[in-house]
């Protein structure tokens, strides 16, 4: 059926279109020829040596097809890694010896590996474990010499952010606010022995004892000049 | 049968499917084939390739449009790329040097311009840019309607209105030299 001029598709062309659109359907009124009665019969024996690719198969017989194909594949390269015949047995048993080697050697890098590792964790964790007498921060993350809202608040009355110190701020750790150069004595009285005021004229200059009276032994008397 | 159980059958390797689907085809395919190339013979030639690849590759056909449009397009496709790769030139003479017969007999001036416009014709169309010597070729040598070329194109119809008559206009000056 060839389509004539002035039809609904027609609609819309110009004067010139339409002549073309005359011009061209007279053409292919004329040229309009029937496939030869041998045509069928080509195209079918065309079409017979011509199989389906894969592509164009049912599902099934792809499924099938590279199921066989696989196997195919993985008895050669099984035959190929046992060698067969042609390759000698010596040849074969050096392939396997190197073969567990190597699987040695991967198994020692990743023992290496891991113990590196959880040595770094360690050692990048070590600092940031808890004091002794202290709390532990619900923040790990921060500094414990920081103040944290959201770490645990001391009980000690004087608070420290200095573990141990309970929140109580002080430079001196141990002195809990008391002025003493000397660390660790808190106002007592020191264990250390000697400096205590010389009854010497001359008496010493050297610092530490905060003028209290010392359990220590008795210091030699200083005999100085 | 409608066109997809054609397909699926075929896929399925239904030999007498594959041959219905020519027997139905056929016609259409050579006498597009052959308004555009302008020799029966090779419109076979190429329509008989479009069988065999269409029956290679009928499992990716889609069921958009018809499988007349699909196979249509195939065969066209093809026919306008052997037209480009041969360019032939009207023989004068046949191979032994004599005159060609003209046929008609009775009126062969008649005949040779009838011959000279039908070439003309044939090579203006071939010389369209896309997409309208495709939308002239499926309209008036393939007999597709406008929604057909659009639904075996995936363009909107409009389109195909203004490629169609852009196409023809294109065409005019070619056609108006005899």
């Amino acid at each position: 059926m060839i389509p004539r001029a002035g039809g609904t598709d027609s609609q819309g062309l110009s004067a010139d279109g339409l002549a073309v659109e005359a011009e061209l359907q007279d053409y292919a009124a004329r040229v309009a020829p029937t496939p030869s009665a041998a045509f069928m019969d080509r195209v079918m024996a065309a079409a017979e040596r011509n199989p389906l690719p894969i592509a164009g198969r049912s599902p099934r017989v792809r499924a099938s097809e590279l199921v066989h194909a696989a196997g195919r594949r993985l008895g050669v390269a099984l035959a190929q890694v046992a060698g067969g015949s042609s390759i000698p047995l010596r040849v074969r048993v050096q392939a396997g010896a190197m073969l567990v080697v190597v699987a040695l050697l991967i198994t020692a890098g990743a023992a290496l590996a891991t113990a590196g590792a959880t040595t770094v964790v360690t050692w990048v964790a070590g600092p940031q474990a808890p004091a002794a007498g202290s709390r532990p921060s619900a923040s790990p993350a921060l500094n414990p010499n920081q103040p944290s809202d959201t770490s645990p608040r001391s009980d000690h009355p004087n608070g420290s952010n200095n573990p141990g110190n309970h929140g109580q701020p002080s430079q001196n750790p141990g002195n809990h606010g008391q002025p003493s150069q000397n660390p660790g004595n808190h106002g007592q009285p020191s264990q250390n022995p000697g400096n205590r005021p010389s009854d010497h004229p001359n008496a010493s200059n050297n610092p530490g004892n905060g003028g209290g009276p010392t359990e220590g032994p008795k210091p030699t008397a200083a005999a100085h000049p | 049968m409608d066109d997809r159980e054609f397909a699926q059958a075929i896929v399925a390797g239904d030999r007498d499917a594959f041959r219905l689907l020519v027997e139905r085809e056929s016609g259409p395919l050579v006498r597009a084939c052959a308004r555009i190339l302008g020799d029966p013979d090779a419109a076979e030639d190429v329509a008989q390739e479009c069988f065999v690849t269409a029956h290679k590759v009928i499992g990716s056909w889609r069921g958009e449009g018809s499988l007349h449009g699909w196979l249509l397009r195939i065969a066209v496709n093809r026919a306008l790329r052997v037209v480009k790769a041969q360019r032939r030139l009207l023989p004068l003479e046949d191979e032994s040097g004599e005159p060609l017969a003209i046929p008609g007999g009775s009126e062969p001036l008649t005949n040779v311009l009838m011959a000279e416009r039908d070439r003309l014709v044939q090579e203006a169309v071939a010389s369209l840019p896309d997409p309208y010597r495709e939308t002239i070729v499926l309209r008036y040598f393939g007999e597709l309607s406008i929604a057909e070329i659009a639904s075996e194109t995936g363009r909107p119809i409009g389109t195909v209105k203004t490629h169609l008559g852009r196409g023809l206009l294109r065409l005019r000056p070619a056609l108006a030299e005899v």
